[in-house]
């Protein structure tokens, strides 16, 4: 029922399509260059208009910035597939943060959809887990294994480690370092899976989850940390129950989460 | 307002890019390369470039002017982290910067206000304001007075529409609710009204 998804390029390039319709012109995009062609004209217009509002910030604004600059890393160049797909789009709050949103195999310039996989209802779940299935052919599965000592003695010793604390779930953490270019991620706090069930690792390239395989568990019970490289465009860790032998693709909401 | 204008600056060593053509290594574009390898001076030169511009959309959506000046200071944060990522053959610096302040601005005016849906009246009165002082405020810019010409040559119902979006941040179902319009309609006067603006401002395509 939907009339030609071709004139929301203008509500696209406002940043005012909801959702559900950014994701339409997504894939109606990645089939009509002339489209496309016309949304990154009307972004290069919608720009220009913020020149009507400019006003001068408090002076004090600069050096606030360059100081925060200076005691924030940057991230590495997007390589291969991983572009900035929120570059020019309206990017998403998620992207926004996380940078490398990835772009659905179909095409570069599309509209990502608006909430990352993480913060998904139930119901949208079988969408990202489409999404993942058209990327799996990239997916990288780390085997999941103890800490290589010497990485995570340079994640744990960086100078640049950053400890974040689960947003969902109540404990463990991800100790991240740019430096050292990896991350190690303890999960705990929680409950322990009857049979057939498994905790399965995943990391968010943007708002698409990859896998890191399945958690592993100590002689006592607890989870055994993992250490592993930070890939580009990396926006959280999450945990999901899988079946035993792990998904390819989340099947369940997150248990557990630590965004970047 | 009182914005000297866009490509004003009053803190750095750099010379002023515009209106004669920017001496190389200082278009935005060449900014954002060099910021991407860490270069401070480059950072610091994008933010007299863009600084008037991301605060002042970002004070235009949140319409708080300490609110803006912190989603001002995450928005050249993201700059600043990300300037690997940006893409010159997808789209100019500007419209990089000026988006990522569009969608910070309007996380941060939809986190205040997702427990209480938006006073509609509020907004409604709001309306007129926004349009008159965008059509309004002409000031020395040569591009402001560009845009405002050309937010000028629209019909009302489009330019309505427009700076609703943009400066107010709504969404286009609430732009249609706002104005009491059919959604295919708000959704082809929006594309109406930046095909007129971008031939108007003589954007490339």
């Amino acid at each position: 029922m939907r009339p030609d998804p071709h004139l929301l390029t203008g509500a696209a390039a406002l940043d005012a399509l909801p959702d559900d319709e950014s994701a339409e012109l997504a894939a109606h995009l990645a089939e009509c260059e002339t489209c496309a062609a016309e949304l990154a004209g009307f972004v290069e217009t919608a720009a220009l208009l913020g020149a009507v509002t400019a006003d001068t910030p408090p002076a004090r604004l600069r050096e606030s910035v360059l100081a925060a600059a200076r005691a924030t890393p940057q991230l590495p160049p997007a390589t291969g597939r991983v572009a900035d797909a929120g570059a020019h789009r309206a990017p998403e709050p998620a992207d926004r943060a996380a940078d490398g949103a990835p772009a659905p195999a179909t095409g570069a310039d599309v509209v990502p959809l608006r909430r990352p996989w993480y913060r998904r209802p139930q119901a949208l779940l079988a969408a990202a887990v489409a999404a993942v299935v058209l990327a799996a052919g990239t997916a990288v599965v780390v085997v999941t294994s103890a800490p290589d000592r010497d990485v995570a003695t340079c994640v744990s010793t960086a100078a640049d480690a950053r400890v974040v604390a689960p947003s969902v779930g109540t404990g463990g953490e991800v100790v991240a370092s740019g430096q050292c270019n990896q991350a190690t991620v303890t999960v705990a706090g929680l409950p322990p899976l009857p049979g057939g069930k498994v905790y399965q690792l995943w990391y968010l390239r943007g708002q698409e989850p990859v896998s890191m395989g399945v958690l592993a568990t100590s002689a006592t019970g607890s989870l055994q940390p993992v250490t592993a490289p930070l890939a580009a465009g990396t926006t959280a860790f999450a945990v999901t129950v899988e079946p035993t032998g792990g998904s390819a693709a989340p099947t369940t909401s997150p248990v557990w989460v630590v965004p970047l | 307002m009182t914005s000297p204008g866009p490509h004003s600056r009053g803190h750095s060593a750099v010379p002023n890019a515009s209106p004669s053509p920017p001496a190389a290594g200082q278009t935005p574009e060449e900014l954002l390369r060099r910021t991407a390898v860490g270069e401070e001076a480059a950072f610091a030169s994008l933010y007299d470039l863009f600084s008037t511009r991301v605060f002042g959309l970002a004070k235009r959506i949140v319409r708080d002017p300490s609110q803006a000046e912190e989603v001002a200071q995450e928005v050249f944060l993201e700059i600043w982290r990300r300037a690997s990522r940006f893409d010159a053959g997808r789209g100019s610096a500007l419209s990089w910067v000026m988006t990522l302040t569009h969608g910070r601005s309007v996380d941060r005016v939809r986190s205040a206000q997702a427990a209480a849906d938006r006073d509609l009246r509020v907004a409604q009165s709001s309306t007129e304001r926004d349009v008159d002082s965008v059509v309004e405020a002409v000031e020395a810019s040569f591009e402001r007075r560009a845009v405002q010409r050309c937010l000028g040559s629209l019909t009302e119902l489009q330019r309505e529409s427009v700076t609703l979006a943009y400066y107010s941040g709504y969404s286009y179902r609430e732009v249609a609710e706002l104005l009491s319009a059919p959604l295919p309609t708000i959704k082809t006067r929006l594309r109406d009204g930046l095909i007129r603006l971008r031939d108007c401002l003589g954007v490339a395509t």
